[in-house]
């Protein structure tokens, strides 16, 4: 594998994946431009809190990480492996329009979890211990996506 | 498996079997139709006998649809610099479904006694999970690089939801 730190990372894309799915809900419960555009700006920028917090989480229990890459290389890390995210945004785009599903959130948490526990798997693969890039990405994975699902639901509750 | 599926699929696939990997994939989409078939059936769309052609037709699908998907992205890991067989391809997309076998099974109890529609809570899920290891798959094959590894699953997972969409639901292409 490529060494990790020279790869790309940044978190946009998978901030627009974010406002995508965010923009998607609101428009299920209200196909207007002003919910659905509402809805994607603040879900985009809670993303970007949660993506923050995400990575502020494993920078904080990974010490040699640290040493290593620093908080830019750890968010780079979480930046780059969120890019897993946009298949599921695209499944999600196409299971709303072709087979006219209301389950963009089903497919931003299955997203979540991927890409947490990927972020994982690369911080173990850079010197990080096991037992915290499991559990953390985990526990934080579900944090994210509780969070998600919460603000969805509040979300299309206030653009019905 | 969670951690780094990807890793632990591409070393444990040399000592698996083409039948087996496209037996986990079968049982888990024959499982998933199943559940589609019985939350229609819970509506009043469809027979139970339709319930059972409909698990067969997954069982049919997860063998020689993933099959077929697995081929496709044999064809276009060229691209991204795989120098994988088509079988060991096949065998990784197929195996991606463990997942879906697990999610498949704890739907068709809760389907079953509590009588829930477990189709997309479930199956659908199921289903989503299995990317995860794809992507970490793709991304051995291509050495490393996360864009190639994205499309990848990107086409196999809009083949494989669309093809249920089509097959399971007759819904795809509304």
């Amino acid at each position: 594998m490529a060494n990790p730190t020279n790869q790309g990372g940044s978190s946009i894309p998978a901030l627009l994946c974010f406002a995508t799915l965010a923009g998607l809900a609101a428009y299920r419960a209200n196909p207007s431009l002003k919910p659905v555009a509402v809805a994607a700006v603040g879900g985009l920028a809670a993303a970007w809190l949660c993506l923050w917090l995400f990575g502020g989480l494993l920078y904080s229990f990974n010490g040699a990480v640290r040493q290593k890459v620093g908080w830019k290389g750890v968010r780079r890390t979480v930046g780059r492996n969120f890019l897993l995210l946009i298949p599921y945004t695209v499944l999600a785009i196409l299971a709303n329009t072709l087979l006219g599903w209301d389950a963009s959130l089903t497919f931003a948490s299955a997203g979540i979890m991927t890409s947490g526990s990927a972020v994982g798997a690369e911080l173990m693969g850079m010197g990080g211990g096991k037992l915290a890039n499991m559990l953390l990405p985990v526990v934080g994975g579900m944090g994210f996506t509780m969070f998600w699902m919460a603000a969805g639901s509040l979300l299309r509750a206030v653009a019905r | 498996m969670m951690v780094s599926p990807g890793q632990l699929l591409a070393q444990g696939l040399s000592r698996i079997s083409w039948p087996f990997a496209l037996s986990v994939s079968g049982a888990a989409f024959a499982l998933f139709f199943f559940q589609t078939g019985l939350d229609r059936s819970h509506a009043g769309l469809v027979t139970t006998a339709r319930c059972w052609t409909l698990g067969l037709e997954g069982a049919l699908y997860g063998t020689a649809g993933i099959a077929a998907i697995g081929l496709v992205a044999w064809a276009l890991s060229k691209f991204i610099g795989g120098d994988q067989p088509p079988g060991w391809v096949i065998r990784a997309v197929a195996l991606s479904y463990s997942s879906g076998l697990v999610y498949g099974a704890v739907g068709l109890v809760f389907n079953l006694f509590f009588k829930w529609n477990t189709s997309l809570a479930f199956g659908v899920t199921g289903v989503l999970w299995a990317l995860g290891p794809m992507m970490a798959v793709f991304r051995q094959m291509s050495k490393g690089k996360i864009a190639g590894s994205v499309v990848l699953a990107t086409v196999c997972g809009a083949l494989v939801l669309l093809g249920w969409g089509a097959l399971a639901t007759g819904s795809a292409g509304r």
